[in-house]
């Protein structure tokens, strides 16, 4: 071991400006990465805190008999993803806006008419608040006569969903993409650094090293340089947490998952990288 | 201990280098292996260290067969097998201790055995008091001499060596061999290739000649059969 480690140590003392390159390369391409990472996990917060809110209002027109009304009730009593509902006359509605405007009565003082709809606020059963039937009701509920508009947040929900789903592939093919452009760009780095000591490969393999011997401190390396390239990439991710927060303070930042992360991934990268190189040319 | 079988090599674009090669050797020889250049010489040492595999044919080093050896059991054998080159395949940043104890590094072997087999070795060699000095600050004689040390110290079963005189003066030449014989003395086998028919006809070793990849002679030195 102690020679692997001399070993390893002799190689990644030469050839330094190679080693800066393939850990820049690794910083940068790992620091992309992890902003798309970092933005996916704020959108995810960002949903869960809303499904929690999903309830939906029925705004009704001011001219609504009270048969287009039983319908209403029908609808949503038969739908199976309402799970309680309360009919809100347009005199309750006002009750209710001069009660949390009480600071403010003059505003009601020139009112001659009153100006808010009646409505059915309806609470959505949990499993349903992402569902294709809450979205069957919504537009079922628009088309029907005494109707005015209805509201709900799974529309905003549906939009994020979207977002998300997006962001889900890009991450993944952006992912894809940057790992095996590491890969390449380690396997290259100590490919150089192998065929750097080739005779030196060459006499080990003479006089019977295994070829995992052989290959440990080409290995370290990759993993070395692997490694210190997910810390600088950390590094630049937590600077730029830093300045977002300065501006938008409810962002998630997983501190220990994401500089973990980004190590042992960084490593786990460079040693794959390594590895391929070395077989490569041992093989040969 | 070695044993060639109806073996046959060809490289790439149908280049043949041995034809139907049948050969042996016994344990404690000293071969000398002689020809024009390109007439098979390294093929058959590459074949023997398993460097390369037959064409078809089989190559039998101590027990191992080159049909059915495996590229990951390669190093049982290599670690019983010395090999030196003409042109030494020395390593210019480290010195001879360093170049020697190279070879029982990379078998694991502890760093306080290293340090006495190394000494011992380079002693035998008479490179101890040249032990710090880096191979550029050598004679060619000197650097072989650093090479045949870097194959004793595993005390190998077989000595392969290819035209290790080729780049060296007289005196050195006779060193070298020296050498070769006082380890072929102590029971390893030696098989030498060279040019030279000087060493042929000085030392009544026998002698296998080859030529366009076919075995021309084998025997003793006889005039007119190299």
């Amino acid at each position: 071991m102690a020679y692997t480690l001399r070993e390893a140590y002799k190689t990644f003392a030469k050839r330094r400006g190679t080693h800066v390159a393939a850990i820049t390369t690794i910083a940068s391409s790992l620091f992309v990465l992890s902003l798309f990472a970092l933005g996916t996990i704020n959108l995810v917060k960002i949903m869960r805190e809303l499904y929690p809110k999903m309830d939906m209002t029925v705004f009704l027109k001011d001219d609504i008999g009270l048969k287009e009304r039983r319908e209403i009730e029908e609808l949503l009593e038969s739908s199976g993803v309402v799970e309680q509902y309360q009919y809100i006359s347009k005199e309750t509605a006002l009750q209710e806006f001069k009660s949390e405007m009480a600071e403010s009565p003059e505003l009601f003082e020139a009112l001659d008419i009153n100006p808010l709809p009646a409505s059915f606020q309806v609470q959505i059963h949990t499993p349903y608040q992402q569902s294709d039937d809450l979205l069957k009701l919504a537009s079922e509920l628009e088309r029907m006569g005494g109707v005015d508009d209805v509201r709900y947040r799974g529309r905003l929900l549906e939009r994020l969903q979207k977002i998300f789903s997006g962001a889900v592939l890009i991450d993944t093919i952006l992912g894809i993409s940057l790992c095996l452009a590491m890969i390449y760009v380690v396997s290259n780095t100590v490919g150089l650094l192998v065929y750097s000591r080739r005779n030196e490969v060459e006499i080990m393999k003479l006089v019977g090293a295994t070829d995992s011997f052989i290959k440990k401190p080409f290995l370290i390396v990759g993993l070395i340089q692997g490694a210190l390239g997910g810390t600088f990439a950390a590094l630049l991710l937590y600077a730029f947490y830093l300045i977002v927060r300065a501006r938008v303070s409810a962002v998630v930042f997983p501190g220990t998952m994401l500089i973990g992360g980004l190590i042992a991934f960084g490593a786990l990268l460079g040693l794959l990288g390594s590895l391929v190189s070395v077989r490569k040319f041992l093989k040969t | 201990m070695i044993e060639l079988r109806n073996v046959h090599k060809i490289y790439e674009k149908s280049w043949i280098a041995l034809r139907h090669v049948d050969l042996q050797m016994s344990k404690g020889e000293f071969v000398f292996l002689v020809g024009p250049t390109g007439a098979g010489k390294t093929t058959l040492l590459k074949l023997i260290f398993m460097d390369e595999k037959p064409t078809s044919g089989e190559v039998i080093v101590l027990g191992h067969s080159s049909t059915d050896i495996k590229s990951k059991q390669l190093h049982h054998l290599r670690r019983k097998i010395g090999v030196i080159f003409q042109d030494f395949k020395l390593l210019n940043d480290r010195d001879c201790f360093d170049n020697v104890a190279f070879a029982l590094e990379v078998t694991g072997t502890p760093r306080k055995i290293i340090k006495k087999k190394v000494l011992q070795v380079l002693t035998q060699t008479k490179l101890s008091h040249k032990r710090n000095c880096y191979p550029f600050q050598l004679s060619g004689g000197e650097q072989q001499k650093v090479a045949i040390a870097r194959a004793m110290v595993r005390e190998p079963s077989i000595l392969l060596a290819d035209e290790p005189t080729g780049n060296i003066d007289p005196n050195g030449t006779e060193e070298v061999l020296g050498l070769l014989r006082n380890i072929n003395a102590s029971g390893t086998s030696v098989v030498m290739a060279t040019h030279s028919t000087a060493l042929v006809r000085k030392y009544p070793y026998r002698v296998i000649r080859l030529d366009c990849g076919e075995i021309k002679h084998n025997g003793l030195y006889a005039e007119g059969s190299i």
